[in-house]
């Protein structure tokens, strides 16, 4: 968890040191900077205090961390086609993607390649029956 | 009679097809999410967020409420029938609730959930409609010191009531109100923090940030608990109608929940759950005081008051959230965050003026939250069994379903697929907050308010001339953050208070850690 909040410490820093770029003004006429600077600090303060307590060997919150260890490939089945879909929806469109989606039934639920297959034509069918018909939202289209 | 004719003039507003079937499909959403364990408003409410930008301001606020309300209804199914909290807000209606599913009164005590529901909302939207006016007129005096008091009152006040550490709480605080500073900057008209990246010049949107910390991680923590099977008991719709016995000693409680679900649902945190905890050890401090009357079931073995209350209790409290986000502009709950966004994005700015600039919105807004009231008491004791079935949607075809839709909402919202990839990342971060305990309510609320509360810093320090104690010349201001402050202390009167509460049954979902 101390890796979470030297993340955590490296965003705030980063966004901290942009801030101060920003022009800050004075209290009479606060500039652009003059906010987020102010947020920047709070940010990189709970931060430094949140690694601090953890170094002086404070116990960790209770609820927090790892119950169980989670299925990296059941986590995977939802993160990959939600990256694949930006990725790829230009050249093989909303369809295909949508139903690249639909698959992750085949680990989520131990399903069959055949069940499996038919909730990827619902879903990528479905979805554009759905919103492109119906709704008349333009879904993106792909080359194909 | 004011009220009355305005309330009238909304009705006839929004009786026509598009606000109605807003209405019906809010409230059928809702119930449904209410109904499923772990899927509590603010994550439905996320996805559907986009949807409501191609209706017209009144259809897609009326939508997200009527899931707000919904999902409160539906909560207690999952409770009462399974012992797993729909979401957070229903905890407690697992205790009695699944106690009399055991005893064989499942029936009634749905029946009694729904009716208790309607008997609280009803209080609710009356408060609210009545309150408004005094209110919009009392707020209209605030300035910058007062709005910069609410706002913080709102944060840190959300910082006291909420489940994490004062400090977790402010680094969620934090990032939200960073993430809200990308952008362009209102009063200078000049992008700021947008680090070379054209894509981030109009600013983080915020169906990403709502969808992304709510929806999307939502869906990983689904799929990480994976799929339980469940004995579902089946409830006829005979078993439905309550005893003479049991509607009498619901009445009270009902009612005694209601109010104290409203008053509490005007202030920060997440009060629906606060509610709950606090009609529940009322009624059961009533109960042991009555326990040698006859007819009344013990609390512990299925308590009619230990559901009443309670349910009505929720459901007042989302309507008292509705009060500070309509009429003063500050969101205090995620779900009230969202109805915010939605309204936003239609140039509609609520706060004091909202009841007089935009009355036709606000009054079609009551007279929808009756019908919607209705509605739901209708959907919700009738069809009770269909809403039982969504129990029975497999897992995987459900996240299936809340991916495609959270996707799809986000590359709408400006035909770009760097919002989806946002999305994930913001999906990402969610799960990993949850993981680490930071209330990802906190950042949603912060990243809402931000605008108003730098617009508060401004004005403050101009008013002041620079000195930042002319603060505290103000007495509103003051008061205010004297009342933060208790609250922020609050936890400490909360321990003594609730020493004796409730331990929460069955699995509690993750959205406990935070309410709403």
């Amino acid at each position: 968890m101390l890796i979470a909040y030297l993340v955590v410490l490296c965003v705030a820093t980063v966004y901290l040191i942009a801030t101060l770029q920003l022009p800050w003004g004075s209290l009479q006429h606060p500039g652009p900077g003059f906010f987020p600077s102010l947020v920047g600090a709070l940010f990189l303060g709970t931060a430094l205090t949140a690694i601090v307590q953890r170094l002086r060997g404070r116990r960790p919150h209770r609820r927090e961390g790892l119950s169980q260890p989670p299925d990296p490939r059941r986590i995977l089945a939802v993160v990959v086609p939600m990256i694949a879909y930006p990725a790829l929806v230009d050249v093989l469109g909303h369809i295909v993607m949508a139903g690249l989606l639909g698959m992750s039934v085949r680990i989520l639920g131990a399903r069959t390649w055949l069940q499996s297959l038919l909730v990827a034509v619902g879903c990528g069918l479905g979805t554009y029956l759905l919103f492109e018909v119906l709704l008349g939202v333009r879904l993106p289209r792909g080359l194909l | 009679m004011d009220i009355l004719t305005n309330l009238l003039q909304g009705f006839a507003n929004i009786l026509s097809l598009g606000p109605l079937t807003a209405i019906l499909v809010g409230a059928i959403v809702g119930s449904l999410v209410g109904a499923l364990p772990g899927l509590g408003p603010g994550p439905a409410m996320a996805v559907l967020l986009p949807i409501t930008f191609g209706m017209d301001p009144t259809s897609g606020v009326l939508m997200l409420a009527g899931i707000y309300f919904g999902a409160m209804y539906g909560n207690s199914t999952a409770s009462i029938l399974l012992n797993v909290p729909g979401d957070a807000a229903s905890v407690v209606t697992a205790i009695e609730g699944h106690a009399m599913t055991k005893r064989g009164r499942a029936g009634a005590a749905l029946a009694l959930a729904a009716i208790g529901s309607f008997v609280a909302s009803t209080i609710a939207v009356g408060a609210l409609m009545v309150t408004a006016v005094p209110m919009s007129r009392l707020a209209l005096q605030f300035s910058g010191p007062e709005f910069l008091g609410i706002a913080l009152f709102a944060l840190i006040g959300f910082a006291g009531l909420a489940g994490s550490t004062f400090l977790k709480t402010m680094m969620a605080v934090a990032f939200g109100l960073a993430l809200a500073t990308i952008g362009f900057h209102e009063m200078t008209g000049q992008p700021r923090l947008t680090f070379g990246q054209f894509h981030l010049v109009q600013g983080v949107q915020l169906p990403v940030v709502a969808v992304g910390l709510f929806g999307v991680a939502e869906v990983m923590l689904l799929v990480e608990r994976g799929g339980q099977k469940s004995n579902l008991p089946a409830v006829r719709l005979r078993d439905l109608p309550p005893t003479k016995n049991e509607l009498r000693h619901s009445g009270a409680p009902m009612v005694r929940g209601g109010v104290l679900g409203f008053i509490l649902g005007v202030i920060p945190g997440p009060t629906a759950v606060t509610a709950t905890y606090a009609s529940y050890s009322l009624e059961e401090r009533l109960s042991r005081r009555r326990r040698h009357q006859e007819g009344r079931t013990p609390f512990g073995r299925g308590a009619v008051e230990g559901v009443a209350g309670p349910e009505a209790a929720n459901n007042a409290a989302a309507g008292g959230a509705m009060v500070p986000t309509l009429l003063l502009g500050i969101p205090f709950t995620a779900p009230t965050a969202i109805l915010m966004g939605s309204l936003i994005i239609h140039g509609i700015i609520p706060g004091p003026n909202l009841i007089t600039a935009e009355a036709d919105l606000f009054w079609g807004l009551i007279a929808g939250l009756y019908i919607a009231i209705v509605v739901l008491l209708i959907l919700n004791l009738p069809l009770i069994s269909v809403f039982t079935a969504v129990l029975r949607i497999p897992r995987d075809i459900l996240v299936v379903a809340i991916m495609a839709t959270a996707i799809i909402g986000a590359y709408t919202l400006r035909n770009s697929l760097l919002d989806v990839f946002s999305l994930l990342i913001m999906g990402v971060v969610g799960y990993a907050m949850v993981k680490l305990d930071l209330p990802r309510t906190a950042t949603l609320l912060a990243f809402v308010i931000a605008p108003i509360l730098e617009r508060a810093v401004f004005q403050t320090l101009r008013l002041g001339g620079g000195d930042p104690r002319f603060l505290f010349t103000r007495p509103i201001a003051v008061g205010i953050l004297i009342v933060t402050a208790l609250v922020a202390l609050a936890p400490l009167f909360q321990r003594l208070l609730f020493r004796r509460s409730p331990a929460p049954a069955g699995g509690a979902p993750s959205d406990a850690r935070e309410g709403d």
